[in-house]
């Protein structure tokens, strides 16, 4: 069994910044988990303690139902894949796989053995004779990848491997890496600040801000019920749209100078309290943008048009100066100053409460 | 009278051609983007307008004048880095008005213009921090606001939002469409990124390796691109490329190599293969004009589930057919497993076929 | 719990460092408290055994030493006297220094802004010579000097040290210039000035620290330098080092006195140096770290 369990992990740098403040994250045996949030929030922080480069403060982090607290990071039969590969530049791609094993001192046969099984899984076969320096980022990238997997740890441990390379290529590797760690079947922990990349890759999605766990779930969990106003904003692309109200009757939700005005269903009402200040959130795909209004649409002006090729992204102004994002296919061939009838997905509003942050249920 | 000219621009560093016979054009009051991956030129090629740079060949014309031997100064143009280049010791203020101050505007005269620009671009409150202060986003309005306070022929932005995070970048992008919109600021921007590129520009010229590759609107590039590196550098996720022939014994169809496929070929692109006289051709098609299909469909591309991308909004299906993955975008609720069968239905009225020797659209 | 096993060798270990770093600070210092208490004692104090480090209490106290090294009554001429010296090395070390550093950064915002022809192999050109001891070319040296009549004259020393230290400052100023990006002079020009006025009101503010901490290693180099001046300025223009030296040769060695005179020798450097360490640290590490 190699899951990972983190619990109540806390990391306090010099200066008493509170890295990693009372974490806890359960990865299952051969589950991918993404840990992602903006720089800064803790995720690598809390990979590294995972890993034994850093010492956490307080906490308690089991391998494979060992607990690895004092463990140097050579016994606990982990990888770590670096954001920088870490390629050693004087050896070729064959002896950069090749060095974890012959630093456990495996006979010749099998390292040999090893090496090419894991290069023909990363189809880097033709490229074992070359130095980093002769290989492209995709392909250092894949290599420092079989230096992880040719050891075959107990677990993965993934910090922001793909940052480092631009967008197509970036979009080919999540594919890849995501078949990779099913076919293999290894837990892996993995860092990322790029929510795209968390929704692609990951079996589950652990939020982070400020050093707090924000919200652990599937993709589609964190995307349709996010638990926190943080979660809901930094999912999704465009940002979810948020808004400030307050229930009124109706039942409506309200603006602070009234000039907005969303009826809404008795359900959704029950959930809010009553006269406090609430944000309401959804998505731009969640707003229809209807060139015939009918009663219950919201009126909103064109304000901004970006074309994205296969849809385009409407900013439209509501009553009471707001703008809101709005998804609409490329057929709609909308100009700025057009007046349209915005019809809200009542079923995919989220509310928050603003003290707390957290959604309304 | 165009605001920017550039002719047969070429700009070598040692060996390496960054740019090779560049002729551009942007009109007053055009966004026009210089779009490419890096070093494809693009930044060299803004550098070279600036006159922060000498043109190995070309001239660089403003509103009809040649400016080739003006220095930075006197070009009157106004630039935003990438890394914004704040001067450090300076306030917001101060790097704000050191422009009109180089350009011995009175003292009241900057005040008032630098509040206006502050108001804005909403960065009034931090009027008198200094740039070490400020975070990420706060900096690149300053420099934008150190670019806007002038009155300059053409504002030159490299890559000016890369830095920040993806949140900030696209609510910047947005503002900046509308600031372009409301100002009708001539512009120049490069990005190598192509969703900005389409969300911003009025004209978007695709660069490759120093090489002009296209210029067009947004849906130009997007749904005529000329050849096969603009029709894979725009559209997220990539457009699939499929190797296949042209089969005309019977219906015109078009074939893979193995026999793994085949669709019917609309008319015009059967003129067009039998125009250039290839036997095989390289089809393009788009994740969005692909359809899902659980069951046997005619005229489809048969295959298996190989990866399953979950982006919210959508679901792309990454699908293994014959040799070669496809993805098709899919609506996000789908409910599929890695491995199942799967048929993607192509639209036929939006196939591109490039030729896969000079790689240019037939 | 399994925690305070990781702090008890946490514990452990910062002793252990601790330890290190004073035994090591002891080794560096003591020699400096051994010349300030014989600048302080009386002459038969000095090499007196059991040796006495505690002042009041093991011996007595004195400034006399100070006293008689700071008069202009010595030896000889009044040339022949340590405030002589000591203005003499105020004056080179100073001139050479300020010299040294102006070039110098002229140079390296050259090297590090413009293609240069040849710019790697002049680099290590200009590097290379501060490979060899400089003792190397004592006596060609000696020989251009006495050819152009150069020796003895404040214009000659201050010569050579400037052509020592500019090497030095090419090399930490573009390390140090490369790190900061050309963005800044060109946004300036862009907005409207020209490539002078641009390094002037940005670029020269930025470097100046450090360009101070450069000054500090090349006045140090100077301030030291004992084989040239020794050699060349015998009779006019001697700096500090070579009359401590002389000082030894007269008979018996007055100790104490020799050690004042070291003591204030070396106390404008340690106090400009204490000023600009800050600066001096970021100096050391220019360029090392690429992002």
């Amino acid at each position: 069994m190699a899951e990972i369990r983190i619990q109540n992990l806390v990391k306090i740098f010099p200066g008493n910044t509170r890295a990693v403040d009372d974490v806890s994250i359960h990865v299952a045996d051969g589950e991918f988990l993404v840990l992602l949030g903006p720089s800064g929030c803790g995720k690598t922080t809390t990979l590294r303690c995972v890993a034994g480069l850093e010492r956490q403060t307080s906490g308690d982090i089991y391998i494979g139902k060992r607990l690895v607290n004092a463990m140097p990071p050579a016994d606990r039969d982990i990888a770590f894949v670096f954001q920088f590969y870490a390629l050693y530049p004087h050896l070729s791609a064959y002896d950069n796989i090749a060095f974890p094993l012959k630093a456990a001192r495996l006979p010749k046969a099998e390292v040999d053995q090893r090496v090419h099984q894991v290069a023909e899984m990363l189809k880097i076969n033709h490229l074992l004779d070359r130095r980093p320096k002769r290989l492209s980022s995709g392909e250092q990238q894949r290599v420092a990848l079989g230096r992880a997997i040719v050891r075959r740890p107990q677990v993965f441990l993934l910090d922001e491997p793909l940052t480092n390379m631009d967008a197509s290529l970036r979009a080919d590797m999540r594919v890849e890496l995501k078949h990779l760690q099913q076919e293999l079947g290894v837990t892996t922990l993995y860092v990322t600040h790029d929510q795209t990349e968390a929704m692609v890759m990951g079996q589950k999605v652990a939020v982070m801000d400020a050093g707090k766990l924000q919200q652990v779930g599937t993709p589609l969990e964190v995307y349709n019920h996010p638990a926190t106003l943080f979660v809901a904003g930094f999912i999704g692309s465009p940002p979810m749209n948020i808004l400030d109200v307050t229930l009124e009757a109706g039942p409506s939700l309200v603006n602070s100078d009234g000039a907005f005005r969303l009826p809404v269903d008795t359900a959704l009402a029950e959930k809010c309290p009553p006269r406090t200040p609430l944000k309401m959130g959804i998505r731009s795909e969640d707003l229809h943008i209807t060139s015939d209004p009918t009663a219950g649409d919201m009126p909103a002006e064109v304000y901004v048009v970006e074309p994205l090729g296969d849809e385009t992204i409407y900013s439209l102004r509501f009553a009471g100066n707001h703008l809101m994002l709005a998804k609409a296919p490329p057929t709609l061939d909308l100009k700025v100053g057009d007046k349209v009838g915005v019809r809200f997905e009542r079923s995919r509003l989220h509310i928050f409460d603003v003290a707390t942050g957290k959604a309304l249920r | 009278m165009a605001q920017l000219e550039i002719e047969h621009l070429t700009k070598r560093f040692g060996s390496i051609t960054a740019v090779h016979d560049l002729t551009l054009e942007v009109a007053d009051g055009e966004f026009l983007v210089l779009l490419g991956p890096n070093g494809a030129g693009k930044t060299t090629t803004l550098r070279c307008v600036a006159g922060l740079e000498k043109p190995d060949a070309g001239h660089i014309k403003m509103e009809d004048q040649l400016v080739d031997g003006m220095s930075p100064a006197a070009r009157n143009v106004a630039f935003v880095f990438q890394n914004y280049a704040l001067y450090p010791r300076k306030t917001v203020f101060q790097n704000i008005a050191f422009p009109l101050e180089a350009h011995r505007y009175p003292r009241e005269e900057i005040r008032q213009r630098v509040h206006q620009v502050a108001d804005l671009l909403h960065i009034t409150h931090l009027l008198d921090r200094r740039p070490a202060q400020l975070s990420g986003g706060e900096q690149q309005r300053v420099a934008l606001g150190r670019a806007l306070v002038r009155q300059a022929r053409i504002y030159l932005m490299d890559e000016p939002l890369t830095n920040l995070d993806f949140k900030l970048r696209v609510e910047m992008r947005t503002e900046f469409k509308r600031l372009h919109e409301e100002f009708r600021y001539t512009l120049l921007y490069v990005t190598n990124d192509q969703t900005e590129a389409m969300a911003l520009a009025d004209r978007i010229a695709v660069l490759h390796r120093g090489h002009l590759q296209q210029v067009g609107s947004p849906g130009e590039v997007y749904d005529h691109p000329v050849n096969l590196f603009v029709a894979t550098f725009i559209g997220f996720p990539r457009m699939n490329l499929l190797d296949c022939a042209l089969s005309t014994d019977g219906p015109a169809r078009l074939c893979a190599q193995d026999g793994a496929w085949a669709i019917p070929a609309p008319d015009r692109v059967r003129e067009a293969v039998r125009r250039v006289g290839r036997e095989r051709v390289i089809l393009g098609i788009r994740p969005e004009d692909l359809t899902p299909a659980f069951e046997e469909q005619p005229a489809s591309l048969a295959g298996r589930v190989f990866v399953i991308e979950p982006l919210g909004d959508r679901t792309i299906v990454d699908v293994q057919v014959g040799g070669v993955t496809v993805r098709v975008k899919a609506h996000a609720e789908i409910r599929v497993d890695v491995g199942q069968p799967i048929w993607l239905v192509p639209n036929l009225n939006r196939l591109h076929v490039f030729d896969p020797q000079t790689g240019r659209a037939l | 719990m399994s925690t305070s096993r990781f702090k008890v060798s946490y514990v452990a270990g910062q002793i252990v460092s601790w330890l290190l770093v004073a035994l090591t600070l002891f080794f560096f210092l003591f020699p400096f408290y051994w010349m300030f208490l014989a600048s302080i004692k009386q002459p038969g104090d000095v090499t007196s055994l059991p040796p006495r480090f505690i002042p009041f209490v093991q011996f007595k106290p004195t400034l006399e030493n100070y006293a008689i090294v700071l008069s202009t009554s010595a030896m000889g001429s009044r040339q022949n006297t340590f405030p002589w010296a000591l203005l003499n090395s105020i004056l080179v070390g100073g001139t050479a220094t300020v010299v040294a550093v102006i070039l110098g950064t002229l140079t390296a915002y050259a090297f590090s802004r413009f293609r240069v022809k040849g710019e790697a192999d002049l680099l290590f050109f200009i590097l290379s010579t501060r490979m060899l001891p400089p003792v190397v070319v004592l006596i060609p040296i000696f020989l251009m000097f006495t050819d152009l009549g150069l020796p003895n004259t404040f214009v000659g020393i201050t010569l050579l040290y400037i052509t020592s230290g500019l090497p030095f400052v090419v090399w930490m100023m573009k390390g140090f210039f490369d790190e900061i990006p050309h963005e800044y002079e060109e946004a300036a020009m862009v907005d409207g000035y020209s490539r002078l006025e641009a390094v002037w009101k940005i670029v020269i503010p930025e470097a100046f620290p450090a360009m101070l901490a450069t000054a500090v290693f090349v006045l140090i180099m100077a301030w030291n330098e004992f084989v040239f001046v020794t050699l060349l300025n015998k009779q006019s223009w001697g700096t500090v080092p070579p009359f401590l030296y002389q000082i030894i040769g007269y008979g018996r060695t007055e100790w104490s006195r020799m050690a004042a005179a070291a003591i204030i020798y070396i106390t404008p450097i340690v106090v400009f140096t204490f000023a600009v360490r800050n600066h001096l640290l970021r100096g050391v590490t220019f360029g090392a770290v690429r992002r």
